[in-house]
């Protein structure tokens, strides 16, 4: 996901990449985004709080191959679409399983096969339950 | 993990009746490929969670107080915040800079991080999910006077605004001004009155 920057911007865009949204209000109101400001607090998924976790454990100053920067980086390779779909935290769960494949931290198959096996085990519970 | 007994979403899949959601998948699954490939252990998980649980904005609130009854302190945080706070006894040489921006009787500051969520953690804790939205992050610099009315904070049009744009690097936070008659409490009544919301900037603090 190196080198594709240049497909992930729009042309509607002014050039800018999906994290860039300083002032960028049309940008939002195009993409069906609500601009009113939610000063709801809710509490974090307990997913989210690992998530969370994960995410400051890996960028934490002094960990080689995932740093800030490079967590960073695979956090602004969206494309305008997904960036503002996704979640906060499924954002950076993507971006952290990506940059931990092109690092080789672990490889696309095992992650594929790791995700399948999770998503298994959770429909097997589903069905348990709904005997 | 202390998170978990907040509230009713019980993550072990044997007593959730509900299936995973895509991002629970993403995040059991990658949690497990990272122990199990040794990247990350669960004490650490549970290490880092803990930090995270500990951290408030009361902290931060405790260093604006002091820097409000004491002018040399204060000289010294706005100069050298990282310095100042090491001289308080905290560990901070591993976290990103930090500027405090003052308030003035005319100049307004509020803090924003547009292109993500930078924020200074280990001063206010975990960002709210405001501060992280879309919406705040574009419409802030655009007209941060009408936001900040969203936030109740009706400020006078002769004030100032100042918005600050935080970086993975470099954070900011605000040393809002101390309310008028308020000067002579002692620190902890006057920490009391340093919200969170008065630190980024779309608050102010109050007498109680």
């Amino acid at each position: 996901m190196r080198d594709d920057r240049k497909s992930m911007i729009e042309p509607q865009s002014g050039g800018r990449l999906a994290h860039d949204l300083g002032g960028f209000l049309e940008h939002l109101l195009c993409h069906g985004i609500d601009v009113s400001i939610s000063k709801e607090e809710t509490l974090k998924q307990p997913y989210e709080e690992r998530t969370d976790a994960l995410l400051l454990l890996l960028s934490a100053a002094g960990r080689g191959l995932l740093n800030v920067h490079a967590m960073r980086r695979a956090s602004e390779q969206f494309n305008h679409e997904d960036y503002l779909k996704l979640s906060y935290y499924d954002r950076w769960l993507r971006a952290m399983v990506a940059l931990c494949i092109e690092e080789g931290i672990f490889s696309e198959e095992e992650w594929l096969v790791k995700r399948q096996q999770v998503k298994r085990q959770s429909e097997a519970i589903q069905r348990r339950k709904s005997d | 993990m202390p998170t978990e007994h907040s509230h009713g979403h019980p993550t072990d899949p044997d007593i959730d009746a509900h299936a995973l959601s895509e991002g629970q998948i993403l995040e059991m699954a990658l949690r497990e490929l990272l122990i199990e490939k040794g990247v990350v252990t669960q004490p650490e998980l549970n290490e880092q969670m803990n930090r995270t649980a500990s951290q408030s904005a009361s902290f931060g609130a405790s260093v604006i107080a002091r820097a409000w009854k004491d002018e040399e302190f204060k000289r010294i945080l706005l100069n050298n915040p990282k310095a100042a706070i090491t001289d308080l006894g905290y560990d901070v040489s591993q976290m990103p800079d930090l500027v405090i921006v003052e308030n003035k009787s005319q100049i307004h500051n509020v803090v924003v991080c547009t292109l993500c969520s930078c924020y200074p953690r280990y001063m206010l804790g975990p960002p709210p999910e405001w501060y992280r939205s879309a919406a705040y992050r574009a419409r802030i610099v655009r007209d941060p006077r009408e936001v900040l009315l969203e936030f109740g904070l009706k400020l006078p049009p002769d004030i100032k605004i100042r918005v600050y744009d935080s970086t993975a690097d470099l954070r900011y936070m605000v040393m809002p001004l101390c309310p008028q008659g308020a000067e002579s409490m002692p620190i902890d009544k006057l920490a009391a009155l340093v919200t969170r919301d008065s630190m980024i900037g779309v608050g102010t603090p109050r007498l109680l």
